[in-house]
């Protein structure tokens, strides 16, 4: 049962999916082997089809919530987990209800599909000069747009950038979609982003123009990536968003760990769901972070209980600080109540100042801190650890889970570092496991 | 790096390039930067490229370097570990789960159902001698901030960091420390001092500890106090109060502002002993006749009366007697200075009806048992043809606390004020009793005045009653106190009343809720033992 809570994306989720949880809410639940389904009365007036695969465990809803996995899932698999195999009548049949059946062939068609790729040998019919050429075409079209994005910026600084705060989002996202025309996506997504990012800021101007330098260092980095070395080019490929071959990708190291799960963080673009899972590995002392996205609606990969420590060779990108890293499927998660080692704030933003001094595009790192208390000066919250050294909490986080939990007594806490500013995602004290916040 | 680097910097980019030259410390700092000299002049706009670059070189370098020097407030000192245990990981559940409002509770008759349950958990947890687990606090005390009832039993359950937490937010304000300590000088310190709620709950402390102590010093600040202060103060003095107390009180009676003299006059009316009961007795004495007289004295009638199990009719048959009550005449001003009013009359009363009802009110009781020779019992048959009558003992009974005659009156008509005064079981045996005679309208209010928590045979008991309820809002009404002070062992008598309902669809869903509180209540007891 804490197990399947532990799989909440949020304690209100844990909640409304313990008070779903029985059988009065349900009809048509069943199960098989590998499957949990049934039709959950929501406040809609039809039922939810609910469908849990417990192989993964991987989820899916025709509920319209963005969380994932959602209430109805979460209490599905309670149910089933309270009653096991007693759930339902529909057992006895052996008819597994269509929507749930037609989910688990696609999954299984998908799996299939992403195996048999992985397996076959490397595709005979690939054309290395064909490659050669369309990477070529590629270079070339970021080169372009890489020139016009420079040019674009050098207008905006001779004639000054005093009036661009007042500029409409359009202006902003006219100059990204020429920068999408150049395949250059992630670089796009920056460029859109910065017009709501200086929006109502007194600060505006510094917070422009860091970027905009940051943009022009990116620039100035591609003309120079042949003298640029694997790591530092990887990180560029990054922040353009120039995404690696899957042939690229299989070849990546695996790196064979005890990976503690220290932090789970979620995004909520409007568009795009996005999870970041910070892993430290025991024996390698490094932090790598799991990256999930989905298109809103759509499944997120379920998140691994916070604490736990996953066993797996893990696939790892190159680049300069805390890389990009793949689970390799057949990860084996052990004990739960595992944390990274803390260490103090100042000792933390060394770490900082040297993943960025590498890699100046770098948004969010990852710090186990240890021995922190939270602090409010009247005008916001601060993490302060013994020595006196403090770190901003963001705007916007709620400060009472994490007050509540260490009742103010020194506690550790994994953070992830975001523009000079934290937000907690899970502590720990002397007496109690990892909690996410 | 130079912080001035950085302004400058932006201050051209904000002006322009075109306008405004680059700053050559720009320049040179970008070179040392890069280790190089800025990308090289034969590209175009070499002048805004160097700040750009420069821009993004130190916007990283800053970025890197944000420290924060200056030293901040220090920690408030860690809330104090509460030695007692935590409950089960299921009794939290459970917890968890009537917050999140998803036991199934519908509607506003749910919400305070639910809050119902919060406040059953947080008293059970206290009373097994345990604390509320900390990461719970911050959800109970947003429950707490719109549903008052829950603040109480979340202080005591919750220990230490509940006001710890609620000093720092201030939608919690309610729960922060408002107790001056347990020093009596502090305490003092905060009366004359502090402000608002703190004031009165000190004075209360210190009135729980020495009641002299606590009326010395409200008499030190008395001429000093705003009216609504002073009316406060006076209703403080309602606990704890002692005969010293009268003298104040009676100064409180000849007060400039009328709150305050009536206050005085409610808090003294508490007192059968006080002046003020003895002049209203005096008041009253020429207006009431009996006949015939007794022969026993008062105290063979109380004797008779505290041992009776028959409290009502007693010696009815026996004697015939007679009660006559006059209508009193216009109050003088020593009534009026006793508080004897106008306003709030009954409907349908008339003022000398009301004056002798308020006259009834502040007399003691024993004027009846040990002057008239009535026992409690005859005297509320007797008073049954008196409205005004009625209802000035009743308030007699109320204010002057006395269990005998709640037992009395209540026979007849009983209100929760009065059951209040009874041990719960013989409250409920009276509501039994009136609810077999009661209209569908009355029994939802009667059920309310029988103190929880009900034991079983008495929740089945009611159980059956309603079903001859034949409005649906009265007995949507009922079923709700059934759901909170119920015994869940009426489960049983509850689904068989289900069975009988057919299609029944709204009395149905009523009854499945009730069982459904009353089953996570059960839960409630059962893990935490």
């Amino acid at each position: 049962m804490e197990r399947v809570l532990g799989l909440a994306p949020d304690a209100s989720s844990a909640r409304a999916a313990r008070g779903l949880a029985r059988t009065s809410t349900w009809s048509e639940v069943g199960c098989t082997d590998t499957l949990v389904f049934g039709r959950c009365q929501g406040s809609g007036k039809e039922p939810y089809q609910v469908t849990v695969d417990l192989t993964e465990p991987a989820f899916r809803c025709t509920c319209p919530s963005r969380k994932h996995p959602c209430k109805h899932g979460l209490a599905l698999l309670l149910l089933w987990s309270e009653h096991g195999d007693a759930v339902g009548e529909v057992t006895a049949a052996g008819a597994v209800a269509g929507f749930a059946d037609e989910w688990q062939r696609e999954r299984q068609a998908r799996a299939a599909g992403a195996a048999g790729r992985a397996r076959a040998p490397r595709p005979a019919p690939v054309d290395p000069e064909a490659q050669a050429r369309r990477q070529a075409q590629r270079e070339e079209a970021m080169t372009a747009g890489l020139d016009e994005l420079q040019r674009w910026m050098a207008d905006l600084v001779r004639g000054g950038l005093a009036g661009a705060h007042r500029q409409p989002y359009a202006f902003w996202d006219a100059m990204a979609a020429r920068l999408v025309d150049a395949q250059l996506p992630a670089l796009a997504d920056r460029v859109r982003a910065v017009g709501g990012a200086i929006a109502g800021r007194e600060d505006w101007p510094d917070v422009l123009l860091a970027e905009m330098g940051r943009w022009q260092l990116a620039a100035h980095a591609w003309t120079r990536r042949a003298a640029l070395d694997r790591a530092t080019f990887a990180d560029l490929r990054v922040v353009l968003g120039w995404p690696w071959r899957g042939d690229e990708v299989a070849a990546f190291p695996r790196v064979e760990d005890r990976w503690i799960v220290a932090g789970v963080a979620q995004g909520d673009d409007a568009r795009i769901a996005s999870q970041r899972t910070w892993l430290w590995g025991e024996a390698t002392r490094r932090w790598v972070v799991v990256l999930d996205f989905a298109a809103a609606g759509a499944a997120l990969r379920v998140p691994q209980v916070v604490g736990s420590v996953v066993i797996d060779a893990v696939t790892v990108h190159p680049g300069t600080g805390p890389a990009r890293a793949a689970f390799s499927g057949s990860e084996r998660v052990t004990e739960a109540g595992a944390a990274p080692p803390g260490q103090g704030i100042d000792a933390a933003l060394d770490d900082v100042a040297g993943w960025l001094a590498a890699d100046p595009w770098r948004e969010r790192v990852p710090l186990a801190l240890a021995d922190v208390v939270l602090v409010d000066d009247g005008a916001g919250w601060w993490l302060v650890d013994p020595t006196g050294a403090r770190l901003r909490v963001a705007a916007g986080v709620e400060p009472w889970p994490l007050l509540a939990r260490s009742g103010g007594a020194p506690a550790a806490v994994v953070v992830e570092w975001d523009a000079g500013v934290v937000r907690p995602l899970a502590l720990s004290t002397p007496a109690t496991h990892p909690a996410p916040l | 790096m130079s912080g001035a680097v950085w302004d400058e910097l932006v201050a051209t980019a904000l002006v322009g390039t075109a306008r405004r030259p680059v700053p050559g410390e720009v320049r040179r700092h970008v070179e040392q930067a890069l280790g190089a000299p800025a990308p090289a002049d034969d590209r175009a706009d070499p002048v805004e490229r160097a700040v750009l670059t420069a821009a993004g070189v130190m916007a990283a370098e800053r970025r890197a370097g944000i420290r924060t020097p200056e030293a901040g407030p220090p920690p408030p000192p860690a809330v104090p570990a509460d030695p007692r245990p935590e409950p089960s990981a299921a009794a939290v559940q459970l917890l968890e789960l009537v917050l999140g409002g998803a036991a199934g509770l519908g509607g506003s008759a749910g919400a305070t159902a639910g809050t119902a349950l919060v406040v059953e958990w947080l008293d059970r947890v206290a009373a097994t001698g345990r604390v509320v687990p900390r990461r719970l606090l911050p959800a109970l005390l947003d429950h707490a901030a719109t549903a008052a009832e829950v603040r109480e039993p979340l202080l005591a359950a919750g220990g230490p960091a509940g006001p710890w937490l609620a000093a720092r937010n201030p939608s919690w304000a309610w729960a922060a420390t408002t107790d001056a300590g347990t020093d009596p000088a502090a305490r003092a310190e905060t009366w004359r001092t502090g402000t608002g709620d703190a004031r009165f709950a000190a004075l209360a402390a210190v009135r729980a500890d020495d009641p002299a102590a606590g009326r010395a010093l409200l008499e030190e600040t008395w001429t000093g106090e705003r009216a609504a202060d002073r009316a406060r103060a006076v209703q403080t003095l309602a606990a704890d109060l002692t005969d010293d107390d009268e003298a104040l009180l009676e100064t409180a009676l000849d007060d400039r502002a009328a709150s305050v003299r009536t206050a005085a006059a409610a808090v003294l009316g508490r007192r059968p002993g006080s002046a003020r009961a003895l002049r209203m007795a005096d008041r009253l004495r020429p207006l009431v006749t009996v006949s015939p007289p007794d022969p026993r004295t008062g105290d063979q009638i109380r004797r008779e009366a505290a041992g009776s199990d028959r409290q009502c009719g007693e010696g009815v048959g026996r004697l015939r007697r007679t009660l006559a009550v006059e209508l009193p005449g216009e109050p003088d001003a020593a009534a009026r200075r006793d508080g004897i009013v106008d306003a709030g009359a009954p409907p349908a009363t008339g003022r000398r009806a009301w004056w002798l009802t308020q006259i009834v009110a502040g007399t003691p009781l024993a004027l009846w048992t040990d002057e008239l020779g009535l026992s409690p019992g005859t005297t509320a048959d007797l008073a049954q043809a008196h409205a005004e009558l009625l209802l000035g003992l009743t308030a007699a009974t109320v204010l002057q606390a006395d269990a005998t005659w709640a037992a009395a009156l209540a026979g007849h008509h009983p209100t929760a004020a009065l059951l209040a005064l009874l041990p719960p079981d013989r409250a409920r045996d009276l509501v039994t009793r009136a609810l077999r005679t009661a209209a569908d309208a009355a029994v939802p209010g009667l059920l309310a005045t029988a103190p929880g928590p009900w034991p079983a045979p008495f929740t089945v008991g009611v159980t059956y009653r309603l079903q001859d309820l034949q409005n649906t809002m009265a007995l949507q009404q009922a079923l709700a106190t059934v759901a909170v002070r119920g015994h869940p062992d009426a489960g049983p008598a509850l689904e068989a009343w289900i069975a009988t309902l057919g299609d029944a669809e709204t009395r149905r869903r009523l009854v499945r809720s009730t069982t459904h509180t009353l089953s996570i209540r059960r839960a409630i007891t059962q893990e935490l033992p």
